[in-house]
């Protein structure tokens, strides 16, 4: 500071020069070590631009990817190819849908399609795919993945815009598509599971319907879940079934007009291991279509008259977190509601929570005893613990009700919890903080260094200073009038 | 081609930089004056640090909790705050220099 120097002798800036000295050796290792910075970076970020869109981003991503995960290297032999697709949008009676092709490819079981990341078919065999869930106007991005004994690869993501041939809403369809990975659109028999808690999925017209799955056939069990934007859905039966034929009825409502919904069914049947063999002549001989009627009194359709035979109620389960989406660490934000469909008695219901990894392990569960009734909002937290991996989850509420297993389920995405955003999509989150430490320590030296080597350079400027300059120093040169 | 996510990413690169540039600088300038000129700059230098302190905090929150916005824009308050006093000294300075505003031991040395 400049305390105590005000004795010094002052000179007059500009009256009399100050004697020319020659650079120092550090005053120019400085100013080159400063330009070749500046030169450095505008080099780098001018290239960046100039590259394309996101060339920076991707830049700085592949060099915290390239670092974030140890690469174990396995040779897989025979993968499918990579499916070329073609995405063209067309309309059919005024609407609107995109057609997707490809080759048929190697190696190959089935393809899964993903629209705008999320999955909107899956297990198909063909090499082709109409998608008639479309909106006017909207432009979609597709990626089909062939799936193969040896492994799967996917496509590039293709794009594709409906054109403007919107027409009032459509009539409902819902299909239950497969059943344990058995496609039930080309199986035409009645489909035998040895699992007891098989897994359905099918797809809908109605963009995040509310699916209702029934099964009255033993157990008994009602359950509801959410079909996704693409009106994919997926359910997991909650509880072992018992060995023999059963009938499941799943119903998608769409959640804006209860009025539109529509049902479909399935029979199936569960063996035992040492069953199938026995069966196999029997099923030769069934070569019937795998729809039955019902034996059971099957679903009461909304606004439907209410039956003693079917449940009293149904539950609703939405997830509040933003997105859908919950680091790990924080709080799960649950919210349960009741859709009654027939008079049932009031009590104290106890209802299990639990979270459910893809593969079908419970991960955490809870308890919390309601006093379930229409029209109440039963809210829950559910702290995820910080061990929890980073994927999709389901979270499913269930609790029992006069002989009847009812359920609900939501699914959000379990994220590790961001540490920096760099901006421009560039988020680094702990784990790969952690990895990448290196990086990130020689980064932060080097601009330690050239601060203080700055700092430096003003410290030995003001060293060779011969006065301080005050206002009235400034004042008396003219440089204040 | 430029984009958006690119612009942000190097808009937040040039504003560090310039903020570290602008704290030495000013440091510098803090070592070499004296009185009211010495004053202004060290309030704008803590209102420059609290300014890339702000800056820090905006970065380091990412699921942008409450209290680190908070934080930040405390930090923001303190940085406009500061740099009100800093400009509001050197007003004050060259009031003072111009006669304008009375100061004694000024207009002693302008008598000489």
């Amino acid at each position: 500071m400049a305390t105590g120097k005000k004795t010094s002798p002052k000179r007059k800036v500009g009256k009399i020069p100050r004697p020319k000295k020659k650079k120092s050796a550090l005053r120019k290792i400085t100013k080159w070590h400063l330009l070749l910075t500046i030169a450095a970076l505008s080099l780098y970020l001018g290239l960046g631009f100039w590259l394309g869109p996101g060339a920076l981003k991707q830049d700085i991503e592949g060099k915290v990817a390239g670092v974030s995960s140890t690469v174990l290297s396995l040779h897989i032999a025979g993968p499918p190819a990579k499916p070329v697709v073609t995405a063209t949008p067309g309309c059919d009676s005024s609407s609107p849908y995109i057609q997707l092709s490809w080759d048929a490819t190697n190696d190959t079981d089935d393809y899964d399609i993903d629209r705008d990341s999320a999955p909107l078919i899956t297990g198909i065999t063909t090499p082709s795919y109409k998608d008639t869930n479309v909106s006017a106007n909207t432009t979609y991005a597709y990626e089909v993945t062939a799936n193969g004994p040896l492994g799967n690869t996917a496509s590039d993501t293709v794009s594709a815009a409906t054109g403007d041939c919107y027409v009032p809403l459509p009539d409902p369809t819902n299909e239950i598509i497969t059943i344990e990975n058995i496609n039930l659109t080309t199986y035409n028999k009645i489909p035998k599971i040895k699992k007891r808690t098989p897994t359905f999925t099918g797809t809908t017209n109605i963009a995040h319907a509310l699916i209702q799955a029934e099964l009255y056939t033993g157990p008994l069990i009602i359950s509801s879940t959410t079909a996704n934007g693409n009106g994919y859905w997926s359910w997991k039966v909650p509880q072992k079934l018992d060995y023999g034929s059963h009938t499941l009825y799943v119903t998608a409502t769409d959640p804006s007009d209860s009025s539109r919904y529509k049902t479909d069914q399935v029979a199936f049947k569960v063996i035992r291991e040492d069953e199938e063999e026995e069966d196999e002549d029997e099923e030769e001989e069934t070569a019937a279509p795998a729809l039955v009627s019902p034996v059971s009194p099957g679903p009461a359709a909304p606004g439907a008259a209410p039956s003693e035979k079917n449940a009293p109620f149904n539950l609703k389960l939405e997830i509040e977190n933003k997105d859908k989406v919950v680091y790990v660490g924080s709080d799960l934000a649950t919210k349960l509601s009741v859709i009654k469909l027939r008079d049932f008695g009031e009590g104290n219901d106890l209802v299990k929570y639990k979270i459910i990894d893809s593969r079908g392990n419970t991960v955490l569960d809870s308890e919390e005893t309601f006093r379930l009734k229409e029209g109440e909002i039963y809210r829950k937290s559910i702290r995820l613990p910080v061990y929890l991996r980073a994927g999709r989850y389901t979270v499913r509420a269930e609790t029992e009700k006069e002989g009847f297993l009812i359920s609900a389920e939501d699914s959000f995405e379990a994220a590790e919890k961001p540490i920096l955003n760099l901006g421009g999509g560039v988020i680094i989150t702990y784990p790969q903080l952690v990895s990448t430490v290196g990086y990130i320590f020689i980064f932060l030296l080097l601009l330690l260094v050239l601060f203080l080597l700055l700092t430096a350079r003003e410290y030995w400027l003001t060293k060779q200073a011969r006065f301080f300059v005050d206002e009235e120093e400034l004042s008396r040169d003219g440089y204040i009038s | 081609m430029m984009t958006f996510e690119n612009a942000e990413l190097l808009i937040n690169a040039v504003i560090i930089l310039s903020s570290l540039l602008a704290v030495v600088y000013t440091l510098g300038v803090v070592w070499r004056v004296e009185k009211k000129l010495d004053l202004s700059y060290k309030l704008f230098l803590i209102a420059i640090l609290a300014f890339f302190a702000s800056i820090l905090i905006e970065i380091l929150n990412p699921i942008q909790d409450s209290l680190m916005e908070l934080a930040a824009n405390l930090m923001k308050m303190l940085f406009a705050v500061f740099f009100l006093a800093g400009v509001s000294t050197m007003r004050n300075m060259i009031r003072r220099i111009d006669g304008e505003k009375k100061d004694f031991s000024f207009d002693k040395f302008r008598d000489k």
